[in-house]
């Protein structure tokens, strides 16, 4: 169900490699300019990553006043932690940060994180999906380096950590795709969203990311045994 | 090796009562000699470039140091420079390179482009005895590089000699020039750009290789705990061609691999943290945020405190990207400044 930890650290570090080497990506010259530096951010060597950006974008929204400025500050965060030893993912968070303003001390009006705990790391007494999309949670020491005050995110209460919602495993390309997806009033995602090596990076990512999800998945349902045994408490709720 | 052969062409005789004992004692420290023909410009310098055009002088050059401005040559046609000279010496000694030094930089007015595109670099006087063992460089590997056959892809030969770790292979091929990785065989022009491209943009920008500050704050280590250790970073050390001991350069994407076989499985999560916890790093030896000057915090990055030259580790919260620096070819990482 879910990818070796080598398998997706190397895919992390072909994500960064691709985003410091885009010249579209430019543009959001945070992300960019550390991505550039790739090489000492994640290596072959690595059994981990812990890679936090900020940047804006033009995120027009059906609220905002026509001919009003709509640049806006997001912050994007990725962190895996595994065991080396067994090439096994512990824990992964893919954090999404959207402020109201091109600032990240102004109100902050989204706040997701994607999270995966593998089952071993799990608090027994708290059931919760092993693949899960919180929405808010505190802000982590990274988010606050970056600029973001806890007083703009109380609208959010991010003392409530339920519900968690069961969803999709996540991955850097994948996380940033769905921004241009979701932003597409922004001319330079359009750029980056339709560039062939773009995505080609997503496609790789999907499948080692998806893929082994989805796998897991076709084959719980197709097998008999499973017949009565709901997939999202057996499988995800494990 | 053999006596290096140096010719340098200058209007200002002087200089060369300055400068030729230097090189030459310079030269002998690395264990090599070298003899060094004056060449003084004047407005007979045609004649000069005339005579060779018909007989190469004995001894062969192995590489021509060359003044950028003659205004003390008297009258010269086609208002003969350095760079234009450079030219016309390329058309005879297809594969012996050519520096310049000059005082040229001292002029407010920008350097154009096309005044120095015939050299494989550029040297101001005053930095000339720091950089002789850069001039040895040049006419040492100068040599490999013309060894390139017709038929061989100069990419190709270009990873075989710089020994480019396989991991970096394809981001490499994307840094290359376009007009380089499409050639095949080494004509003098290619050649040229292509020691050009070596000095200037790989050994010199960091991305695919690091300075010693560089891989010190790679390794959580200030200069001086660097030099403790510093051999045991062999493996991962630069001896491709033009490579120098007063300019070391080191793989970055070998740093990690280095340090994985000293510890194994057992490596520490950062290259930071592996490199503090080598034998004899104490705590004396680590680096510190130049901004913050807190020892929790592990400089992560090297910035410039621009607009002085000078380079300094720091926590990349304190840095910005450089003001005039907003894209470079792939695989070079824009260059930081404080300012956060």
């Amino acid at each position: 169900m879910h990818p070796s930890l080598r398998e997706l650290l190397n895919l992390e570090q072909t994500t960064l490699q691709t985003i410091g080497n885009m010249g579209h990506f430019s543009e959001f010259q945070d992300i960019y300019v550390k991505a550039g530096r790739h090489r000492s951010i994640i290596n072959a060597n690595s059994s981990s990553l812990d890679f936090h950006t900020s940047f804006a974008m033009n995120i027009r929204l059906r609220a905002d006043k026509r001919n009003s400025q709509a640049n806006r500050s997001l912050a994007v965060g990725a962190f895996i932690e595994g065991d080396r030893v067994q090439d096994k993912i512990l824990r992964t968070s893919y954090s999404f940060v959207l402020s109201r303003y091109d600032r990240t001390d102004g109100p902050i009006i989204r706040k997701f994180h994607f999270d995966y705990e593998a089952a071993e790391t799990r608090n027994v007494s708290e059931p919760k999906p092993s693949i899960h999309t919180q929405i808010c949670g505190k802000l982590s020491g990274h988010q606050k380096a970056l600029g973001y005050k806890e007083e703009r995110l109380s609208g959010l209460y991010p003392g409530f950590e339920k519900p968690r919602l069961p969803s999709l495993p996540m991955s850097l390309a994948l996380l940033l795709d769905w921004i241009f997806l979701e932003f597409q009033s922004d001319p330079n995602a359009r750029k980056i969203h339709s560039d062939p090596t773009w995505k080609n990076l997503v496609s790789q990512a999907e499948h080692v990311v998806l893929k082994p999800y989805f796998l897991a998945g076709a084959e719980y349902f197709n097998s008999t045994a499973n017949v009565g045994k709901p997939f999202i408490k057996s499988k995800l709720y494990e | 090796m053999k006596t290096l052969s140096i010719y340098w062409i200058d209007d200002e005789s002087d200089r060369f009562t300055s400068f030729v004992p230097l090189i030459q004692g310079t030269i002998e420290d690395y264990g090599h000699s070298a003899t060094i023909t004056p060449v003084l410009v004047t407005d007979k310098f045609e004649d000069v470039l005339k005579d060779w055009e018909k007989s190469p002088p004995e001894p062969f050059p192995d590489i021509f140091i060359v003044d950028q401005v003659f205004s003390k040559a008297g009258t010269l046609p086609f208002q003969l420079n350095g760079n234009t000279s450079a030219h016309l010496l390329r058309r005879t000694f297809p594969m012996v390179p050519i520096v310049c030094c000059t005082a040229m930089y001292d002029n407010a007015r920008p350097v154009e482009g096309d005044e120095i595109h015939e050299y494989a670099e550029v040297y101001h006087y005053n930095q000339l005895g720091s950089r002789i063992e850069n001039i040895f460089s040049i006419a040492r590997d100068y040599q490999i590089l013309s060894t390139l056959k017709r038929e061989e892809s100069l990419l190709e030969k270009f990873m075989e000699l710089a020994h480019v770790p396989q991991e970096e292979r394809g981001s490499i091929s994307n840094a290359f020039p376009l007009e380089l990785r499409q050639s095949q065989g080494l004509s003098p022009t290619r050649l040229n750009e292509l020691a050009q491209w070596m000095i200037g943009s790989l050994i010199r920008r960091p991305g695919f290789l690091y300075d010693e500050i560089r891989v010190a704050t790679a390794l959580g280590l200030s200069l001086g705990g660097f030099q403790k250790i510093k051999k045991l970073l062999e493996p991962a050390r630069y001896r491709g061609p033009f490579w120098t001991e007063s300019e070391p350069r080191w793989w970055q994407v070998e740093l990690s691999h280095t340090l994985f076989k000293i510890f194994g499985n057992g490596m520490p999560d950062s290259t930071q943290l592996a490199g503090r916890a080598l034998d004899g790093i104490s705590g004396a030896d680590y680096s510190n945020c130049y901004v913050s000057g807190d020892d929790r915090i592990i400089p992560d990055v090297v910035a410039q405190l621009y607009p002085n030259e000078e380079w300094v580790a720091v926590s990349s919260a304190h840095t910005k990207p450089h003001p005039q620096i907003r894209y470079l070819p792939p695989g070079f990482e824009i260059p930081l400044v404080i300012g956060k």
